[in-house]
Formats: structure tokens, sequence, C-alpha cells
């Protein structure tokens, strides 16, 4: 029964009332205006908190069937997760040791994957060679157009 | 407004104007033309770039690349029978029969010369439309235009197709997102928690490099799909098909006029506008047995009418600042990082800027119909291309340009979170339409709305006296009710029958 009862929809609408209650909470504790007629900083927030909460009632009163929604294997979830930890290590990267440092490793390791995915059959060294040729030539032209054509300034980061 | 016409085509047709609009028609091509990926999402992965441009040489390249990857999409449709954008679902279903009998050259020259049909005349209906409803704009106050906001995405939430309380979630998310940084009409920090870089709110293009760019290619990855070989596939030359647009006519022009009217409407477009001009010439049709078995007329429609929605979107985009879709978000943005503002004063204060986005498509089209005739033999070498080569390339582009936006690692962060919140979205069935529409929209709303009550006369009720704004509240909430009960009576009536 608690199975069927915490559908994805229901989970959703305890999201949802969550996230409304904290924001209208917050909403309430801004200043007022000082225009006559202006109801506020407020009103907008408040808007979008009852938005939610009333699709938050909806779901729970008449949530909608799992079987259509977005399914992954276990093996999905996983490649989701190394997916999600280069994107996060782009930033913390970024943060730490700046772009020039942080971008070819995640380029190196995001085709490395790739590459592994769809030739599965090629050696280890070679594939490694490859995407190292692919980095270096990849990472070089990207650096010509956006420092050298583009003038964007790339800045270092905490460590060095 | 021929001197405007005359004045855009000097500085669009320039040496390096071409150079960028032949480029941007084939990369256009290309990206269209892979299936996974789009048009918008090469668009969204170099709009951080624009930043440093030219405004018009921007503007010609964003053009190219939207004309170009709209054309493209019917290729993987034709060749592999898998749609490179959802825009040409429809042509898979007659174009790919072509293909199996070994003809595909008939469907793909219809493709090429259908971006003449659709594009160019789209394009003058656009030039005098969008001059009339920016007159007619410039005359309306903040209640016209905030019942106006909430018209548009009333629209998008009602006629997108999926869950309405699903697309309200996405509203939701969206003010509650938008309501960071400052607010609009005080200045006033508004949901800052004490850091310093949520002052300026989340960049847009941030947040759509993350809810497309990196999103898709992470699920790519995910999904390892991989694409059929099109490589055993062979084209010849393009031919004119002149017997078949004789034959088609009638097809041709309707399929346009459906086009150009629902590309008008706020968060439909193309993928609706190809299964209605293909399901209304079907229905008419005299072979209409043949329709999903290798129709030309089932090719002809779909391709006619996505590309007549190219001038139907610019209309209220150019007009009244009100994007139907998220790739006049990007024309949009592109524009106001030049400190270009769409909407009524627009046609007023820089009506250069609206004519070179026309002569620019005007071009595009003719760019993209020669790069196509010319390079139709090419067709199946674009499906493949490998992709472990193209997607990372793909992933550390995008993510520079979050960073490029104000050279800072915090506009990875908002790409990397808006990527996060894309899944959930997903997980949870809640589409991103009327998210990144609200969100788009939801400063001026605000503005409007508040700016309304401030200085009506009767309150909050003058949203409701006033004629023009009455019109668009009515149609909005007629749009949800309809998509409530409409549903609901189509439940009921299977329910019945079953019983």
């Amino acid at each position: 029964m608690n199975k069927k009862f915490f559908c994805r929809d229901r989970v959703l609408a305890v999201i949802l009332l969550v996230i409304s209650g904290f924001f209208a909470v917050e909403a309430n504790m801004l200043p007022a205006s000082n225009l006559q007629r202006d109801p506020g900083p407020k009103i907008f927030p408040w808007i979008g908190c009852g938005i939610l909460a009333l699709c938050a009632i909806y779901l729970l009163v008449k949530p909608g069937p799992d079987s259509k929604r977005m399914k992954l294997s276990k093996e999905e979830w996983k490649r989701l997760g190394i997916m999600l930890a280069i994107y996060l290590f782009l930033a913390i990267g970024t943060l730490l040791f700046g772009v020039i440092v942080t971008f070819p490793i995640a380029l190196f390791i995001v085709s490395y994957l790739f590459s592994k995915s769809s030739r599965p059959d090629m050696p280890k060294m070679k594939r490694i060679i490859t995407t190292l040729i692919y980095t270096v030539c990849v990472s070089g032209a990207i650096y010509l157009i956006y420092v050298v054509a583009l003038d964007v300034r790339l800045k270092s980061g905490i460590l060095f | 407004m021929w001197e405007f016409i005359l004045d855009a085509l000097q500085k669009v047709v320039t040496p390096l104007g071409i150079a960028y609009m032949i480029g941007g028609t084939m990369l256009g091509v290309l990206f269209g033309a892979l299936p996974g990926l789009s048009g918008g999402m090469v668009m969204t992965m170099l709009l951080p770039i624009t930043y440093k441009m030219d405004p018009i040489l921007a503007l010609e390249l964003f053009m190219a690349l939207h004309v170009g990857s709209s054309c493209g999409g019917a290729i993987g449709s034709i060749l592999l029978g898998i749609p490179g954008t959802s825009s040409s679902i429809a042509t898979s279903w007659d174009g790919y029969a072509f293909t199996k009998e070994g003809d595909p050259v008939r469907p793909l020259s219809v493709t090429v010369v259908s971006n003449l049909f659709g594009i160019i005349p789209g394009i003058i209906i656009a030039m005098f439309a969008a001059k009339a409803l920016a007159d007619l704009g410039v005359k309306l106050g903040p209640w016209e235009y905030a019942s106006m906001i909430f018209c548009a995405i009333a629209l998008v939430i009602g006629l997108e197709g999926s869950s309405l309380v699903k697309g309200f979630i996405g509203v939701g998310f969206a003010v509650i997102i938008a309501c960071v940084g400052v607010d609009p009409m005080l200045g006033r920090a508004r949901f800052t928690f004490g850091i310093t870089e949520f002052y300026d709110g989340f960049n847009v293009v941030n947040l759509m490099l993350g809810l497309f760019a990196a999103k898709i290619i992470m699920m790519e990855y995910v999904k390892q799909s991989k694409t059929g070989d099109a490589s055993k596939v062979k084209v010849d030359k393009f031919r004119w098909p002149g017997k078949d647009i004789k034959d088609n006519l009638f097809n041709i022009v309707s399929s346009f006029l459906i086009g150009a009217f629902i590309g008008f409407l706020p968060g439909l477009g193309g993928p609706t506008s190809s299964v209605v001009a293909y399901s209304t010439n079907k229905t008419l049709a005299k072979d209409k047995e043949k329709w999903g078995n290798g129709a030309i007329g089932g090719v002809w429609a779909p391709e006619v009418a996505t590309k007549g929605g190219i001038g139907g979107a610019m209309i209220p985009m150019i007009a009244l600042g009100i994007p139907g879709d998220v790739i006049m978000v990007q024309f949009m943005t592109v524009m106001a990082v030049h400190g270009v503002t769409a909407g009524p004063t627009l046609m007023m204060e820089r009506p250069d800027m609206v004519y070179i986005l026309y002569t620019a498509a005007l071009i595009g089209s003719i760019f993209v119909f020669l790069v196509q005739v010319f390079t139709m033999p090419l067709f199946p070498k674009f499906l493949s291309i490998p992709y472990h080569y193209l997607y990372p390339a793909i992933i550390i582009i995008s993510f520079l340009g979050a960073y490029m936006v104000k050279t800072n690692v915090f506009g990875i962060m908002v790409a990397v979170g808006a990527c996060i919140l894309g899944l959930v979205m997903d997980y949870f069935d809640i589409p991103i339409m009327p998210f990144i529409m609200t969100y788009i929209l939801a400063g001026l709303f605000e503005k409007y709305l508040r700016q309304g009550i401030n200085n009506a006369p009767n309150g909050i009720w003058t949203f409701v006296t006033r004629p023009v704004s009455a019109i668009f509240l009515v149609v909005g909430v007629a749009v949800l009710i309809l998509n409530t009960i409409l549903p609901a009576i189509k439940r009921a009536k299977a329910n019945k029958v079953k019983a």
C-alpha cells in the first residue's frame, strides 16, 4: 500500500509543498513597498508559491500513473552519476585550478568515455593515444578561437 | 520600408557576412540532420560567443543556424527514418519509404525546395504583420502587456500537449527562480541569501546551456543511443521537382498558411504545424491511402509548414517582445546583449536591426537552398559523423560559454544546477518549455503587473475593464479551461466505450 501511495507524483507533491512553504516564509520577510498602491516585492513570490502549492494538492489527491515516466536501468543511473561527477568537476576544478587546467582534463575524460561506448573493441592503449591527440587538437582549437580570436580572459584558479 | 531593406542588404551582404552565413547554414544543416542534436542546441552553445561579436554578424550567424537546422532535420527522416528534429517526425512517415524504394533524391529535393516556398513568403508576411502589430503595441499600457504575457504562458501550457498541472509546476518553478536577484520595481534584494552572485539573478544563457546542451549530451551518454548507418544509402544529385510542385500546389499553399499561423502562436512551432499540415492535407488528398507509404504530398505538407513557421514566430518577438519559442528567446538574448530590446518600440528605435533579421532570413533561405542543392550527394556522410568526437567538444564549448557570460565560475555552477534541474523535471515529467518561457517573461510580467496595479484607477479590476487586456485574459483562461475539459470528455467517452 505504501509503495502505491508514494508514487512519483506524490513524492513530487511533497517536494513542492516544502519548496513553496520555504519560499512563502522567505517572501513574507521581504519589506513592503513604499509606493502607494504597489503590492510590493512579496506578490510575485507568493504567486509562484501559490501555483506550486495548488499543484501539489492536486497531485496528492489525483496522482498520475508512473508507467510512462522516464525509467533508467542500474547501468544508466551509473552513467548518469559519472557524467554528473564530470560536470561538477568542471565547476569545482575551474574554481580551484582554472579553465586552462580543468577543461582539457574534462575533455579527455568525456571523449574517452564516449569512445569507450562507441568503439568498444579498440585496444586500451590505442584509445588513450587517440583520445589524447583529440584532446590536444580540440583544446588548441578552442584556445585559438576563444583566447586569441575572441580575446576571452581565462582566470586562473585559487590554487594555481 | 525599401530604404531599410536596401540598407540591411548592404550591411548583411559583406564578404565576412556571407562567410558567416555559409558557415552558419552548413553547421545548422549538420546539427539539424543529426538525431539527438538540434539547431537550438548549437545556437545555445554559441550564444556566449555573440557577446564578443559584432551584433549584425551575430544575428546573421544565428539566422543562418536557425534556417539551416530547420531544413536539415528532414535528412535523417528521409535517409534513416529517424527524424533529426521533432519538426521532421511527420516527414519520416513518407520520406523514408522513398529511400527504401531506392529514390531518396525525390523527397530530399522536395525538402530543399520547400525552404524557398516556406521561408520567403513567411518573412514577407512577417515584415508587414510585425509592423502593424508593433503600431498597435505602442498604444497598449501595462495592463494589456501583463495580460498578454499571461495569455502567452497559458498558450504554452495549454497547447504544449503535456499535463496542465505539470505545465503549471514548470511555471511555478520559473516564477520562484526568477525572483532571485533584485526586485524590478524597487531594486531591493530578494532570495539572495547573502550570496553576492545571486544579486544579478541567474543568467538565461547559463540556464539554457544547462537545460539543453549539457542535459542532452548527458542523456545521450546515459542512453548510449546509436543512430543507424546511412553510409550505404546512395544519394544522387538534386532534381528540380517541377511536376511534384504542379501536382501539390494546394497542399503547398495550405501547409504554408497552417505553418505561418501556428508559428505565430507561442509554444507550438514546427512539431505541431508539421503534424497539423500533414493530417489536414492527408484528409483532403485524392490518394490518401498512399499517405504513410510513400506519398510525395506527405513530404511537402510537413516541410512547407515547418518552414512557414519561421516567419510567423518572428512576428510576436519583434512586435511585442514575446518570444514564441526557445529559438526566438535566443534571438532576443543576442539582441539584448548588444543593447537592443525586442518589443513595440523596436520598430521605431532600431528598424535597422529588424530589417537585418528579415534580410538575414531571406538570404539564409537562399544559402541553405544552394548549400543543400550542391551537397546533396554528401547527405549520408552528414549522418556518419563519429559522435564520440562531436559530443565531448559540445560539452566543453557549452561550459566554456557558461564561464564566458560573466567570466566567472558561477556561470558554470548555474549551468550544472540547471542541468540537474532539467533531469529532475524529466524524472517527474515536467515540461521544460513553460518553465523557460515563464523565466524569460517573469521579470516583465512582474513589472507590468505591479505598474498596472499601481497606476490603475480601479485597482486590479482595470485588467478586466480594459477591452484588449480582457480579450487576452479571456483567451488565456479559455485555453486553460478547454485543455482541462476536452481531455476529461475524451476520457469519459473512452470509459463509456469500454463499459
